[in-house]
């Protein structure tokens, strides 16, 4: 039951980076990504709602699987979980705010509360999970700042399917290999026989996302389509290793007695929930042509 | 203030605004499933358009309501570690479920909802608010669990120094759950009630759209007929569970006399409304009524928070009856790192409040062909080009 539990949990803090990453990383460039702001916001619209709900799934997860495990994480975390929950907030209220508005200070405003609060998640996270690899806070944010940026702009360029996109992607793949790989081996440098394998496995992701990305000069690739989206793939596996890092250094945990009770209830429920979300994502699909109600 | 009042006092405004927004989310998701069912069925373009109009404020609304609910569910791990450290195993789990069974499915239809609008087939768009209706109920269900837990411990037995489950059954139906449940579903009918009632009463008395307001206008007040009496019952027999305690707050007494005024009101109001109602005519003659229907709108409100502030207060000094105090809950952080945070989040809400009640206000003014949901933006205004 211990592997079910914890699997579950990763499931969900995983299903967190992979989907939410995205919306997350188009709210970082939202001043880069050159199309009409209304299109590009309309590429996350439809799904960002439906993606954060996997944090707070996992951390309901959290506390009723493994409330010693929470309460040692909160207490070594919580400088972070406290910028991170109102800069979740403050993003928020931009999304569902800016577009109630027509006026030019109005939109202007919660795009940058948009943007601010879409750094600050992305940069907290860097600093919560640091913080567990051993005290490499500050350097790890840096590794997810990019990584966030990178599934932002991949996830902008399947949407959108703009140029300007492709390129930020491609900028922010190269600046993730030179900087953001380094970063993440000095942050985990304690444990570097945990840690190098990661990196590894990370540099291996960012370089299938920068061949994915390339296009011959001046012409058209073959199947641009679904090079795009091999370049998703890979920069979704880009994000997962700060879940897993976090993850291979979390301390033992002992499950809680009543797990059975909530994992009885929880584990029949899940696949429904993949369903719902498998319906989300077919429905909103095909590329962004008009703005959507944000 | 200590810290620990400043982590009370956190956690109170917190759930304090959450629940006002929580009080119309449920309300009115009902409402507008019913107007979206008749419009369904009844192939009716009037209700389509009060789908639309009321679903706006509801989105709106929404919004508020779960950036606050966030930073509560982050509150228990952050500030209040002693729960979770004595009550791990009886509190965790209706809060895993809340998220997981009731949360999670509720965003994600909701979002399919408001953007699939003109994408899906009208009765997969209808099953989707029902859906979030349902779940909404079993999110408040589930919370209540676990609030009822605190105030009347049961299905719980001590060992060592912490609580485990002793029979699920028990805990999941306490009626310190159970009551509060009923009670709350009546008071969101009634908030919700009111809201729809005074915003048509105030387009009615501006002779705006009399078709499209009349009939909101009925459907707001026929929700208050039908929760009045419930909400006083389902209030009433939870005086059963109140305990005198030694360390009684000041505020208690204050917070139920101010519940029990401002169900009185509402009591008159509605046999106002059950008067009337039965006569179209006259329930729209009437200036002096859609006034106060209009000045009623706030006063479920009231009620609400007065009976959450009587019901949280009156538990103190004890965070789990009996079993634990609140001081020996809060995390020991520095008084200074818990000003910071305490000041950052009542900016924060005070601004998302006043935005939201200024929003909600335009969008209700604007009437039904102000609303953005469900529409593609109106093409923007041509600029402005010099003709010589």
């Amino acid at each position: 039951m211990d592997t079910f539990a914890f699997c579950l949990l990763g499931f969900f803090l995983v299903g967190y980076f992979v989907l939410a990453g995205a919306d997350i990383g188009v709210g970082m460039l939202l001043p880069f990504l050159d199309r009409e702001r209304r299109l590009t916001i309309a590429a996350i619209a439809p799904f960002f709602l439906g993606n954060e709900v996997w944090l707070v799934g996992s951390a309901g997860l959290l506390t009723a699987l493994f409330p010693v495990l929470e309460a040692d994480l909160f207490g070594r975390v919580w400088g972070a979980l406290s910028v991170l929950v109102p800069a979740w907030i403050l993003r928020d209220m931009g999304l569902w705010l800016r577009g109630r508005r027509t006026e030019r200070t109005w939109r202007t405003a919660w795009d940058g509360a948009i943007v601010a609060g879409s750094w600050g998640v992305a940069a907290s996270w860097g600093v919560a999970v640091g913080a567990l690899l051993g005290g490499g806070g500050p350097l790890f944010a840096v590794t997810t700042c990019g990584l966030f940026a990178l599934h932002g702009a991949v996830f902008a360029t399947v949407r959108l399917g703009t140029e300007t996109a492709r390129a930020v992607a491609r900028w922010i793949v190269r600046a993730a290999l030179l900087v953001g790989v380094p970063c993440a081996v000095g942050a985990g440098a304690d444990d570097l026989a945990a840690t190098v394998p990661v990196a590894a496995l990370l540099a291996a992701a960012l370089a299938g996302v920068w061949m994915a990305l390339a296009r011959p000069a001046g012409g058209q690739a073959r199947n641009g389509r679904a090079r795009d989206g091999l370049a998703l793939a890979a920069s979704a596996l880009a994000i997962t290793t700060v879940p897993v890092l976090a993850g291979l250094n979390l301390p033992d945990a002992d499950l809680a007695h009543e797990a059975a009770l909530t994992l009885a209830v929880v584990g029949p429920v899940t696949p429904l929930l993949v369903a719902a979300q498998a319906w989300m994502w077919w429905t909103f699909r095909g590329r962004v042509e008009e703005p959507s109600y944000l | 203030m200590s810290t620990l009042s400043l982590a009370r006092s956190l956690f109170a405004l917190t759930a304090g605004t959450h629940f006002l927004f929580v009080a119309l989310t449920l309300g009115l998701a009902t409402l507008v499933a019913i107007m979206q069912t008749r419009a369904v069925f009844g192939d009716s373009a009037v209700h389509f358009r009060m789908v639309r109009f009321w679903g706006q404020l509801y989105v709106i609304n929404y919004a508020v309501g779960i950036v606050t609910g966030l930073l509560m569910e982050f509150q228990f791990g952050l500030n209040w570690p002693g729960l979770t450290d004595h009550a791990r195993d009886v509190f965790g789990a209706p809060l895993a479920m809340e998220t997981l069974v009731a949360f999670f499915i509720e965003s994600t239809f909701l979002g399919l909802w408001i953007f699939g609008w003109d994408r899906l087939n009208r009765y997969a768009h209808l099953t989707l608010i029902w859906v979030v209706t349902l779940t909404a109920y079993a999110s408040a269900y589930f919370i209540l669990v676990a609030n009822g837990f605190l105030k009347n411990p049961v299905g719980y037995v001590r060992f060592g120094g912490e609580l485990r489950v002793d029979s699920a059954g028990t805990l999941f139906t306490n009626p310190a759950a159970l009551l509060p449940l009923g009670h709350i579903t009546a008071g969101a009918f009634l908030t919700a009630g009111f809201f729809m009632a005074g915003v048509s009463a105030w387009h009615l008395r501006r002779s705006e759209e009399p078709e499209f307001y009349r009939r909101s206008l009925r459907i707001g007040l026929i929700s208050v007929v039908v929760a009045i009496v419930p909400s006083a019952v389902f209030g009433g027999v939870q005086f059963g569970f109140i305990r005198e305690t030694v360390g009684a707050q000041p505020a208690t007494g204050l917070a139920v006399a101010t519940m029990m005024f401002a169900w009185a009101w509402m009591f008159v109001v509605a046999v106002m409304a059950l008067v009337k109602l039965p006569f179209t005519a006259w329930l729209m003659r009437g200036r002096i009524f859609l006034r106060v229907v209009m000045m009623t709108l706030p006063v479920p409100y009231v009620a609400m928070l007065a009976g959450w502030i009587y019901r949280e207060s009156g538990r103190q000094p004890w965070l789990i009856y009996g079993v634990l105090r609140t001081e020996d809950a809060v995390r020991p952080i520095g008084h200074g790192a818990m000003i910071a945070v305490f000041a950052g989040v009542t900016t924060l809400f005070a601004v998302l409040v006043v935005v939201n009640i200024a929003l909600l206000r335009r969008y209700a003014r604007g009437g039904p062909d102000g609303s953005a949901l469900g529409r593609p933006e109106p093409a923007a205004r041509p600029e402005p080009v010099p003709s010589f």
